[in-house]
C-alpha cells in the first residue's frame, strides 16, 4: 500500500487546501454575479478571482516537483511532454475541423482541468510501465 | 546501463522501500534503476556505490564494457 511522506503529506493538505479555496471562490462567483447587479469592473474581478488559487496550487506544485527525486522528476516532465502534445493535436484538430464544420463550441475553462487530470493519468501510466515485468 | 544493485541489496537483506530511504530516492526510482529503466546521474549513482562499499565500476556497467564481457 502507498504510504505519504511527511513532504507528500504536508503537498496534499496545502493542495487541497487551495481547491476548496477554488471551489468557494467559485461559489462566491456564481451567486455574486446572479444576486447582485455589479458594474462591469467588479464582474471582471469576481470572474477571474478563482484563478488566484489556482496560481498558488501551480507554486505549490512546483515546490513538490523540486523535492521529487531525479527518477519522478524525469517522469513528470515526460507526462506533461504528453500531455501538452495530445492536448495540441486534440485542439489543433478541432480548430481545424471546426473552421470547415460546424461544430459545437467548447470552453476553454474546459482545458485547465482537462490537463491537470490527463497530466496525473499519464504519470501513472509511465510508473505502470516502467514497473511492468520484462 | 547494466548495475548489481539488486544482488547488492539482496546480500544487504534490504527491501527497496530500505534502500529507497537510505539513499533519500523514491521506491519507484529504486525500482527503475534496478530494471535498467533509468540510468542514475552521477552524484546517485556514486551516493549508490558509497552506500554499498563499492568503487562504482562494480556497482555500474557501462554499455561498452557490458558488451565487452
Amino acid at each position: 500500500m502507498h504510504t505519504f511522506d511527511p513532504a507528500e503529506r504536508h503537498f496534499t493538505k496545502k493542495f487541497m487546501f487551495a481547491m476548496l479555496v477554488f471551489l468557494l471562490l467559485i461559489a462566491v462567483q456564481t451567486f455574486a454575479i446572479e444576486l447582485f447587479a455589479l458594474s462591469t469592473a467588479l464582474v471582471v474581478v469576481v470572474t477571474v478571482l478563482p484563478v488566484l488559487p489556482l496560481v498558488w496550487a501551480f507554486f505549490i506544485y512546483r515546490t513538490r516537483f523540486k523535492q521529487l527525486d531525479e527518477y519522478l522528476q524525469r517522469l513528470t516532465g515526460e507526462a506533461f511532454l504528453w500531455t501538452t502534445a495530445i492536448m495540441c493535436f486534440v485542439t489543433f484538430i478541432y480548430g481545424m475541423l471546426a473552421m470547415k464544420l460546424p461544430l459545437p463550441n467548447i470552453s476553454l475553462a474546459y482545458i485547465l482541468p482537462i490537463v491537470i487530470s490527463s497530466q496525473g493519468l499519464i504519470l501513472q501510466l509511465l510508473l505502470w510501465e516502467d514497473s511492468r515485468e520484462k | 546501463m547494466k548495475n548489481k544493485i539488486k544482488v547488492l541489496r539482496a546480500e544487504q537483506n534490504w527491501s527497496q522501500e530500505e534502500l529507497a530511504k537510505r539513499l533519500g530516492v523514491s521506491r519507484q526510482a529504486v525500482n527503475a534503476i534496478e530494471r535498467e529503466k533509468h540510468d542514475p546521474s552521477l552524484q546517485l549513482a556514486f551516493a549508490i556505490a558509497d552506500l554499498f562499499a563499492k568503487p562504482i565500476e562494480e556497482v555500474f556497467l557501462p554499455e561498452r564494457a557490458s558488451k565487452r564481457s
